[in-house]
């Protein structure tokens, strides 16, 4: 049996995946990139009673969203066997990726001081991303950058996944947001339990 | 070295094109909206050029003719043109070339495709190489030819003629590949279809071959769980085929050469190789057929990996009815061709200006369901 993983997008899964990893999860899970968050949110219930027969984790970003904690509320079920995980992130993929400043602020070519202590802060975590690649001076990561109108870069999810992979801590990023130091720790609970 | 700007005239379903194109480019459409047309213009200039080929060939021999070429909606006996901007290496605007023709002939005298105008400028030095109108030559023979096909004359902007004659278009056709009796068919030149596929490979620079190879194949376990090898051999008979080495229950070993490789892995294969095989655009026909959802949505980035591998950037321009592929956060609205039936013949929008896409990603939103239902068929097709 294996665990159901549903995320939003190429970097979420591999951020999750990461966190597996490094916090030694060795279960066997399935990723499932359902192109949006719309979708998932109208199968959150379906995914719920679904889980009563097989473990299910799913991620989304806050966005714009009303506050999470209410969200997950809703929706997670309590109790020690719980088989549902409703997890999400603060407020977006990004505000995690950013969270280890050190090495973020290295690959992007900038100052770490230029990234908030407390990235759950951020606004608009893809527009600032964007916006430090534009400031800073590596060459590497120029194509995080839109070519004109467009949010972000043609290599933004070759060069984010690449660090996610290779480069981003954890351990690091945890301390700098909330969402991802309580996902964590319910991540470990889960597979633990299960 | 890229296409920066594409314009047509009259060109089989496109009575008006005028676009801009990107290192990877998408060109999204209903079916028979004409978006393989769009790389067909790509494709003829590139048979005016290339060995064996010109004008008469391109029309006549590849084609069926100016009346099958130019569009139905132009009034009767318009001038067809097509028309490009190159970009050099540093992505600096180097050449504008444009061709207008016609044919002449019909009844008793054989149809021939005459050049009307043809003009070639350098737009960094700003030299103009070609600037031809032919009701000023001495003889509509003279005007059967372009001259960026004729060797004499072309030494002068070589490095324009050798940038069209090394596009790649790939439509591989899985039952070609594995065909043996295809290895005696005609092949198209630079076109990789079927049996050609395997014999451009074995013409290849051993090392580089190798070094090919080895990089495909680690892109492909990821795709294919069980493949643990991927060779490329010679039989006894000198005829040439890749060789895989699939793990099996137990702890047994398969060996398959392409002949029993699916379609999917033919088509992955046949479309990793061709994205690191040469440094000029490559046009691609759907690459998202037989391919598994999650690849598929990941092409994008596979291409953009792909194509950053050679110090001269490498276009891709595909056509796609994907939503999976389409999908991918990475695309940008300028990359975005979306062709568009209207009753008299078709029209191309460039993503950047039409405003729902723009909306879409600015807010995140993945476009592939915006334009996957902005290119359905109007009426349902069936009505049971």
């Amino acid at each position: 049996m294996y665990t159901s993983i549903i995320v939003e997008d190429i970097l979420q899964e591999l951020i999750i995946r990461k966190l597996m990893e490094h916090y030694g999860c060795n279960v066997a899970a399935k990723f499932y990139c359902s192109g949006g968050k719309g979708k998932i949110l109208n199968k959150l219930d379906n995914y719920r009673r679904a889980a009563q027969n097989s473990p299910f984790i799913v991620c989304i970003d806050l966005d714009n969203s009303p506050c999470a904690p209410n969200l997950i509320q809703q929706y997670s079920m309590q109790g020690p066997n719980a088989n549902f995980l409703l997890r999400i992130m603060v407020r977006e993929v990004e505000a995690w990726i950013l969270a280890d400043r050190t090495n973020s602020a290295r690959l992007l070519g900038v100052a770490a001081a230029n990234i908030p202590h407390n990235t759950e802060e951020i606004e608009d975590p893809k527009e600032f991303l964007v916006n430090l690649a534009k400031q800073g001076n590596k060459k590497t990561v120029k194509d995080l950058i839109p070519i004109g109108c467009g949010k972000v870069g043609p290599g933004y999810n070759t060069i984010l996944g690449k660090f996610i992979n290779n480069t981003w801590n954890p351990d690091q990023a945890r301390q700098h947001n909330h969402s991802l130091d309580r996902a964590i720790e319910r991540i470990k609970e889960f597979f633990n339990i299960n | 070295m890229r296409i920066s700007r594409l314009k047509l005239t009259n060109w089989k379903n496109f009575p008006q094109v005028d676009v801009a194109l990107e290192y990877r480019v998408f060109i999204v459409g209903p079916n028979a909206s004409g978006k393989s047309n769009l790389l067909d213009a790509i494709r003829f200039l590139r048979d005016i050029v290339r060995q064996g080929g010109g004008l008469q060939e391109a029309v006549f021999g590849l084609r069926d003719g100016v009346s099958k070429i130019r569009c139905v909606a132009a009034r009767k006996n318009s001038d067809i043109s097509i028309g490009v901007v190159i970009n050099n290496e540093k992505n600096i605007p180097e050449w504008e070339y444009e061709l207008t023709f016609n044919q002449t002939g019909g009844g008793i005298s054989d149809l021939r495709a005459v050049v009307k105008k043809e003009f070639l400028k350098n737009l960094i030095d700003e030299k103009i190489y070609i600037d031809r109108q032919t009701n000023h030559e001495l003889s509509d023979y003279q005007a059967g030819f372009t001259y960026i096909e004729q060797a004499s004359i072309n030494e002068q902007f070589r490095s324009f003629v050798e940038f069209l004659s090394e596009i790649s278009y790939l439509h591989l056709i899985p039952q070609l590949v594995r065909d043996p009796k295809s290895f005696l068919k005609t092949t198209k030149g630079e076109d990789y279809f079927g049996r050609d596929f395997l014999e451009r490979i074995q013409k290849m620079n051993k090392k580089t071959r190798e070094a090919y190879l080895r990089r495909i194949t680690n892109g492909l376990k990821r795709a294919i769980p069980n493949l643990m090898d991927l060779q490329f051999v010679t039989d006894d008979m000198g005829v040439p085929h890749f060789e895989a080495t699939f793990s099996q229950w137990r702890g047994k070993r398969l060996k398959h050469t392409e002949r029993q490789f699916s379609d999917g892995t033919l088509r992955l294969i046949g479309l990793l190789w061709s994205l690191q095989d040469g440094a000029k655009p490559i046009l691609l026909e759907e690459p998202e057929l037989s391919l598994h959802a999650s690849i598929v949505s990941s092409l994008p980035d596979i291409i953009y990996q792909l194509q950053n591998k050679k110090s001269s950037k490498r276009q891709v321009i595909l056509t796609t009815h994907s939503y999976d592929l389409l999908n991918n956060k990475s695309i940008n609205p300028e990359e975005i061709l979306l062709v568009e039936t209207l009753s008299e013949g078709s029209r191309v929008l460039e993503g950047a200006k039409i405003k729902e896409i723009k909306n879409y990603l600015q807010f995140g939103l993945p476009v592939g369901e915006l334009l996957v239902t902005k290119t359905k068929p109007n009426d349902i097709l069936l009505d049971i």
